[in-house]
C-alpha cells in the first residue's frame, strides 16, 4: 500500500503517437462490437417486456438537496487518491474543508436543481492499464481503459448515488442476487453463495450444471438512451435527476 | 459518444446492473439460481441424477434459458462471448458412471462442457 506501482505501457516514438494508437484501438473495439451485435430489433422489444417489470410507486423526481455537513462527511470519508485534472490535491482540500465546504455545497446544489453538470466536472483522464501483469506490453489488446475523474466530480456523484440508493432500496428495486456496489457484499460472498449450493446439492446427492457468461466489454456497450429510458421506466428516476443522469449532458469528456 | 460507461466513475457502474436486471428475471422464469458480480454472471441449476432424464431436462433448460439471455442480450445491445462461456457439472465422485459427452449451445456456439467430481 502507498508505494507507486510502475506504469506499464507499450514502447511508442512519442505519447502523441502512443495515446493515438490506444485512443483508435479503444474507439475501434467499441464500434465493432456493436456492429457485430447489429442495430437493435425494436419489434423484439414486447418479447423483453415479460422480464421488466414497470415501476409503480412514488418517482424520484426531485434529489432534493444537499448539506454542508453531508459534502464533509463524504470528502473526510474518501481516500486521498486524487487526480490530476483536480486542481487542489485532496489532502490539501481536506485541510481546508471548512473553508471550502460551504461554496462545494453551493455549487453541488446549482448542478442538482439545474441537471447541470459543468465541464470541469466532467473531464477525464482515460489511461490504458495493463490487464494481468506479464502480457506483452506491445500489444493494445491486453490493456483496458480506465478513466479518472477529477476528486470533486467524485463527491457530486457520491451525493447523488446517495439519493438514488435512498430510492431504489425504498422500493426494493435491487436484484438481491448482485454482490457488486451493495453494502456487505463483495466477490466473496457472491462466491461463497454459489460455492455453498453447489456443496449443499452434493451433500444431497444432487448434481449441478453452472454456466460462466462471459460478455464483451460490458461496461462499454451500453447504449445511453436505452439505459436512460431503462432507469425512468423501471426504477421510477424521471425529472431532474434523469435530467441529471442524462449522457448527453453529464458523460465526462474523455481527454486521451 | 454515444454509448460506455466510465469505469472510474461511482455511478455509471451501478446504472450496469440496473440495466441488466431482467437477466435476473429470465434466469427465474426458467427455474435456475444465480449470482451476479457486475457483469460477472453465474448462473446454475441442481439435479437429482437418479431421476431419468434429468440431466438431460436440466440441460434443455438451461439452453433455453441461454436463448432468452441471447435475444435479451441483443435487443439491449449486449453482446456474449459464446465461445467463452464456460460450463461445469459438480457431481459426487461416487456417481460418476459414465458420462458420455455433454455439450451445450450458446448462441451459435457448440461448447464443451467440463466436468468436475
Amino acid at each position: 500500500m502507498g508505494e507507486s506501482r510502475k506504469v506499464i505501457l507499450p514502447t511508442s516514438k512519442s505519447p502523441k503517437n502512443l495515446a493515438q494508437s490506444f485512443s483508435d484501438f479503444f474507439v475501434d473495439k467499441i464500434e465493432r462490437i456493436r456492429t457485430d451485435i447489429g442495430k437493435s430489433d425494436m419489434s423484439e422489444a414486447s418479447h423483453n417486456d415479460e422480464f421488466e417489470k414497470h415501476f409503480e410507486g412514488e418517482k424520484l423526481s426531485d434529489f432534493g438537496s444537499t448539506s454542508e455537513s453531508e459534502v464533509k462527511t463524504i470528502i473526510q470519508k474518501s481516500t486521498n487518491k486524487s487526480c490530476e485534472l483536480g486542481p487542489i490535491p485532496t489532502w490539501l482540500l481536506k485541510n481546508c474543508i471548512d473553508e471550502l465546504s460551504p461554496i462545494l455545497t453551493r455549487l453541488f446544489n446549482i448542478s442538482l436543481e439545474s441537471a447541470y453538470v459543468p465541464l470541469g466536472f466532467k473531464s477525464v483522464k482515460m489511461r490504458p492499464l495493463i490487464k494481468k501483469p506479464g502480457l506483452d506490453k506491445n500489444v493494445n489488446k491486453n490493456y483496458r481503459p480506465v478513466s479518472n475523474l477529477p476528486f470533486i466530480s467524485k463527491v457530486l456523484e457520491q451525493v447523488v448515488d446517495k439519493r438514488i440508493e435512498a430510492h431504489l432500496n425504498s422500493h426494493s428495486l435491487h436484484e438481491p442476487q448482485q454482490s457488486a456496489y451493495k453494502k456487505f457484499h463483495s466477490t466473496e460472498t457472491a462466491l461463497v453463495r454459489v460455492q455453498n449450493d453447489i456443496l449443499q446439492a452434493l451433500d444431497n446427492n444432487e448434481n449441478t450444471m453452472l454456466v460462466i457468461l462471459d460478455l464483451s466489454a460490458a461496461f462499454d456497450t451500453i447504449d445511453h438512451q436505452k439505459l436512460l429510458s431503462t432507469l425512468e421506466n423501471h426504477f421510477g428516476i424521471t425529472g431532474t435527476p434523469l435530467k441529471w443522469m442524462n449522457f448527453e449532458r453529464t458523460l465526462p469528456n474523455c481527454l486521451y | 459518444m454515444t454509448y460506455s460507461v466510465p469505469q472510474g466513475s461511482v455511478l455509471w457502474p451501478k446504472n450496469y446492473i440496473l440495466y441488466t436486471k431482467p437477466v435476473g428475471a429470465i434466469c427465474k422464469k426458467h427455474g435456475l439460481s444465480f449470482h451476479f458480480y457486475a457483469d460477472a454472471s453465474q448462473l446454475y441449476m441442481t439435479f437429482k441424477p437418479k431421476i431419468l432424464n434429468s440431466r438431460h431436462k436440466t440441460l434443455q433448460n438451461i439452453e433455453s434459458c441461454l436463448i432468452d439471455i441471447v435475444q435479451w442480450m441483443k435487443t439491449n445491445l449486449l453482446k456474449l462471448n459464446a465461445d467463452k462461456t464456460e460450463v461445469i457439472l459438480f457431481m459426487p465422485k461416487r456417481n460418476n458412471n459414465v458420462i458420455d459427452d455433454i455439450r451445450i449451445t450458446v448462441g451459435d456456439s457448440s461448447n464443451q462442457t467440463h466436468i468436475i467430481c
